[in-house]
């Protein structure tokens, strides 16, 4: 027997690994089952026929109350000179990136593997002898850097075995039913016996196979076992799943899809599994960016893992990937579309975001999927084929603020009108010149609204100049235009519009109230130099009895105020705030015009 | 909009509209933070006033309206000053920095106001007891944005030795930071000898290794090193792909497609941000754009000669063309000259002409062309 110390500080590289590249000291069973696995692939590879067996035992305490824990598998094991390899790698293991590289070979991974038990354990025991043949070889490593190592006989079965002793503090991860949670966690998709022994307990961890790796006849069987199979992995109720596979990749899997309507903006992860170990339960990028609709578990037998182990390595198998999985869910959809619209509404009322993120990038797919896809209008939400059925010209305005303008006036001039400032919408809308050929798109605005409007006839002309003179130089102050028009409804007095430069002007005016002098000039530069061009415009509507009266109207006093009145309620109605100026008009306005009523009462009385 | 009836407690309401709001992108994002702006105005409770419009600046920042962020801004930093004690003095400094970031980007915001700006974060830093290193480090990106070389490697280096604190960018940012630096210097081995923490070792934040992937396309393709660009490109394309805040980033990658062949991908990428490229109202992200799509253009028009490219672009394009086939030589003449009216308006600002310039080396990047 020998004495040999490592020629680092091995305390150094124990804290690294629990701080750094272990996120909690649970992953020591992860790293023990890996080691397991890659031991068992290796010989399997020399053994065509071979089944691998992984035991866990927790013996009980020791004499000194302390328990433990045998990790042994029916692996290829070490030869003498690969157990020197190994404490090589682990002698110059010193830096973070090192450990990353240093996974990838085989026993390199092994070495670091078990340095992890470090965390959990004072002395680590193997006891190792390869298939290839020779002795035996035992190794007894403590954490304070020192170990010694003896050759045994060479009788023992091939394979490997470590023996793990409870640090104090530690006992938590040594109880059986932590450690079948952890085994069943990492390791519970591998295709050989996980064996669980404790006293007076013996259980097979791994027992069920995942859904698709079995045969099911029956199609309401299979259905159940997928979706009992996605409870229980992610807890919750899906609505469907979707199998998954991948010849890039060597991919399988299930997609489930949201019983939800998930929010754009969260990060869409997945349970992975490589090599049928866990190897992330956040994998990013495994689906194209518009399945967002679906959660995922697969297995991967032939992606690279990142250095950290959380995801898949970004390269070409995984774009591949990507297009393979993503064409399944795909088929999916448009199988859906052909056997069961009813589910399929019901998957569109949650997910039609990524329904249209698909077909805004697939042309074929959204021009099956056109007559189910909702759009929301001024007339209700419908679809494009139902539009179409009752519209000629599709119109659309391209954004939010302009769509709420215009919204009601549209309406009662039987303009249906959609709002495509959702996301992909205006991207749908172009497409259609290739779905539809022939259809005619046209985007709305106020001021093409408002271009429709009804002329006066002359007479009506000169029965408004007057009051469209004085409310035109009332009004320039305000950068508003004025003009008088006939458009229905007729309860609606007056229509402001203006152009998205003048809404920011607005903002900035008003945000002036509050700032400095440093940054009152700052914003004046972002507004840019003033123009004299109207940025608004005001058309009162001649329909409109208040309106016509007002045009009638001599009292210069009483015009006033009702101008100024009639310009704020626009300003309202277009759900804009009002600055500090337009404020006191309103207050203005609506005293005045009290004060005006009582006054004339008064007069009318005496 | 609804929702401001459905709630009994007005507040409430305004909350989980934000709240909605964070769950959105884009100009979607924008237009739920500003109509809870409207709300919030019109209840008159300060404290939900300024919530909603952080939401708003954090939306329009990262939404591609830069000026909906300063203006708002403004407004904030009234409010905090009126206002002694009411409201978190940290995160209001920390969003300086994007305030700060987006001013140059605007040719109407003359140098002096830029200046001044960065005096009166500078000051807002040290009454608040923190340091100026990122202060600094915006002293140097602004130099560096007009051209000013020699004064921006004295910058860059004066931040680098100022201790950071915790209004400093995350580490993930710092060593980007470093990174892009050196790409400027064009010692791209060294930049990419910093960037490994990112590359390999899985640093990340909200734009890295985004951004990092997206530095380095160009620089690989000079270097010959191409399977690299092209890993680079595949793995940073899909994180940066439509979003709002990072279009420059997405410029990088139009002309790394442009450049080794993949006309196909180029144009998908072309039409489908083209609408918003021309929407921004950073006009910096908007001449960034023109000049890339100005290099596919010439590109596609040098393989190609006259046979039309096929492009999906709206039909507020000035060529719009329904069936989608265009001429590259009048792209490339369309594109040009919209990417030196700008680099005009940057010049003017600037009082130099680093902005025109740069355009007209634009087309040597095609030696560096390698075919398909």
């Amino acid at each position: 027997m020998t004495d040999y110390k490592f020629q680092v500080n091995l305390g150094g590289v124990i804290d690294l690994l629990s701080n750094h590249i272990y996120s909690s000291p649970q992953v020591f069973v992860r790293e023990l089952l890996q080691n397991a696995v890659d031991a068992i692939v290796a010989r399997t590879h020399r053994e065509p026929g071979f089944r691998g067996e992984v035991t866990i035992e927790l013996p009980g305490a020791d004499a000194a109350g302390r328990p433990s824990l045998v990790f042994r598998d029916n692996g290829v094991g070490l030869t003498e000179s690969e157990v020197h390899r190994f404490l090589a790698t682990i002698g110059q293991t010193s830096k973070r990136d090192e450990l990353s590289e240093r996974r990838a070979d085989f026993i390199g991974q092994f070495g670091i593997g078990l340095l992890s038990c470090f965390v959990v354990s004072e002395e680590i025991v193997v006891v190792t002898r390869s298939s290839a043949g020779g002795p035996a070889v035992e190794w007894r490593g403590r954490s304070d850097g020192t170990y010694t190592l003896k050759t045994l006989g060479e009788d023992a079965e091939p394979g490997t075995e470590v023996r793990l002793t409870c640090k104090p503090g530690s006992e938590e991860h040594f109880e059986v039913d932590a450690v079948r949670r952890l085994a069943r966690h990492y390791g519970g998709l591998l295709p050989y016996p996980i064996r669980l022994v404790a006293p007076a307990h013996r259980e097979r961890v791994n027992e069920e196979r995942p859904p698709w790796e079995q045969e099911f006849d029956d199609k309401d069987v299979e259905r159940e076992a997928y979706l009992e199979y996605g409870r229980r992995m992610f807890g919750a109720d899906f609505l469907d799943y979707v199998p998954l596979a991948s010849r890039v990749g060597d991919v399988r899997g299930a997609a489930y899809v949201l019983p939800y309507s998930p929010s754009l903006a969260a990060r869409k992860t997945h349970r992975v599994y490589l090599k049928n170990m866990l190897l992330s339960e956040t994998a990013e990028g495994l689906l194209p960016d518009w399945a967002f609709f679906v959660k995922c578990v697969v297995n991967a037998q032939d992606l690279r893992p990142t250095a950290s182990r959380e995801s898949f390595y970004e390269d070409e198998a995984l774009a591949q990937t990507r297009d393979a999985l993503g064409r399944c869910l795909r088929e999916y959809l448009v199988g859906l579309a052909s056997t069961d619209v009813v589910r399929l509404k019901k998957l569109i009322a949650l997910h039609y975001m990524s329904i249209k993120a698909l077909a805004a990038a697939d042309e074929e797919f959204f021009r099956i999927f056109v007559k189910w896809l909702p759009f929301e209008t001024n007339m209700g939400t419908m679809t494009l084929t139902e539009y179409r059925r009752e519209h000629d010209v599709v119109r659309y305005t391209p954004d939010m603020d302009q769509f709420r303008q215009i919204a009601r006036v549209a309406a009662s001039q039987s303009l249906c009108v959609i709002n495509a400032g959702y996301s992909y919408d205006a991207q749908l809308l172009l497409k259609l010149y290739e779905v539809f050929p022939g259809v005619r798109l046209s985007q709305v605005d106020g001021e093409s609204l408002s271009r429709a409007f009804e002329y006066l006839t002359l007479d009506e002309e000169e029965e408004a100049a007057d009051f469209l003179e004085f409310a035109a130089r009332l009004l320039r102050p305000f950068r508003c235009a004025a003009e008088v028009r006939k458009f229905t409804p007729g309860d609606i007095p007056a229509l402001y519009t203006e152009t998205g430069d003048a809404q920011f002007r607005r903002t900035v005016e008003k945000t002036k109230e509050v700032t400095d002098a440093f940054w009152s000039s700052v914003l004046d530069e972002v507004a840019g130099a003033a123009t004299d061009d109207e940025a608004g415009r005001l058309c009162f509507n001649f329909r409109n009895p208040v309106v016509r009266k007002v045009c009638r109207v001599q009292d210069e006093t009483l015009r006033r105020l009702s101008v100024q009145v009639l310009y704020v309620q626009a300003l309202l109605l277009g759900h804009r705030t009002l600055s500090a100026e337009e404020m006191r008009l309103l207050n203005e306005g609506m005293l005045g015009l009290v004060e005006w009523g009582a006054d004339a009462v008064e007069g009318w009385i005496q | 909009m609804s929702e401001e009836f459905e709630d009994d407690d007005p507040v409430m309401g305004i909350y989980r509209m934000l709240l909605r709001a964070r769950g959105m992108e884009g100009d979607e994002r924008v237009a739920v933070a500003e109509e809870a702006v409207r709300l919030a105005d019109r209840l008159g409770e300060l404290k939900v006033c300024f919530l909603a419009r952080q939401e708003l600046v954090d939306a329009a920042f990262w939404g591609g309206a830069p000026e909906k962020a300063l203006v708002t801004y403004s407004w904030l930093l009234a409010q905090f000053d009126r206002n002694p004690g009411m409201f978190d003095e940290s995160s209001l400094l920390w969003t300086y920095k994007w305030i700060v970031n987006s001013v140059c980007d605007f040719p109407q915001i003359s140098k002096q106001k830029i200046y001044e700006m960065l005096d009166d974060m500078a000051r807002r830093y040290v009454e608040a007891g923190r340091g100026l290193r990122v202060v600094e480090q915006h002293r140097y990106r602004a130099e560096r944005f007009w051209g000013n070389r020699e004064e921006a490697v004295r910058l860059y280096h004066a931040a680098a030795q100022m201790p950071s604190d915790d209004l400093s960018n995350c580490p993930a940012c710092e060593v980007d930071e470093r990174v892009s630096f050196h790409v400027y210097m064009e010692d791209y081995e060294r930049g990419l000898e910093e960037a490994r923490p990112i590359l390999e070792g899985g640093m990340s934040c909200r734009t890295v290794p985004h951004r990092t992937l997206s530095r380095f396309l160009v620089p690989l393709l000079r270097l010959g090193r191409r399977d690299e660009a092209r890993e680079f490109h595949l793995r940073g394309y899909p994180l940066v792909e439509g979003d709002k805040g990072l279009l420059t980033y997405v410029c990088d990658h139009l002309i790394y497609l442009s450049l080794v062949g993949e006309d196909g991908k180029a144009a998908d990428l072309l039409g489908s941000h083209y609408h918003f490229a021309e929407r921004t109202t950073d006009l910096y992200h908007r001449y960034l754009f023109r000049r890339a799509a100005w290099l596919f253009s010439e590109t596609a028009a040098e393989r190609g000669g006259p046979a039309p490219v096929r492009l999906r672009m709206p039909s507020t394009f000035p060529l719009f063309d329904e069936g989608g086939l265009y001429d590259p030589r009048r792209l490339a003449a369309h594109f040009k000259r919209a990417a030196f009216d700008l680099a005009a308006k940057f010049d003017a600002r600037n009082g130099n002409d680093y902005f025109t310039l740069r355009l007209e080396e634009t087309p040597s990047l095609k030696d560096i062309s390698v075919s398909p």
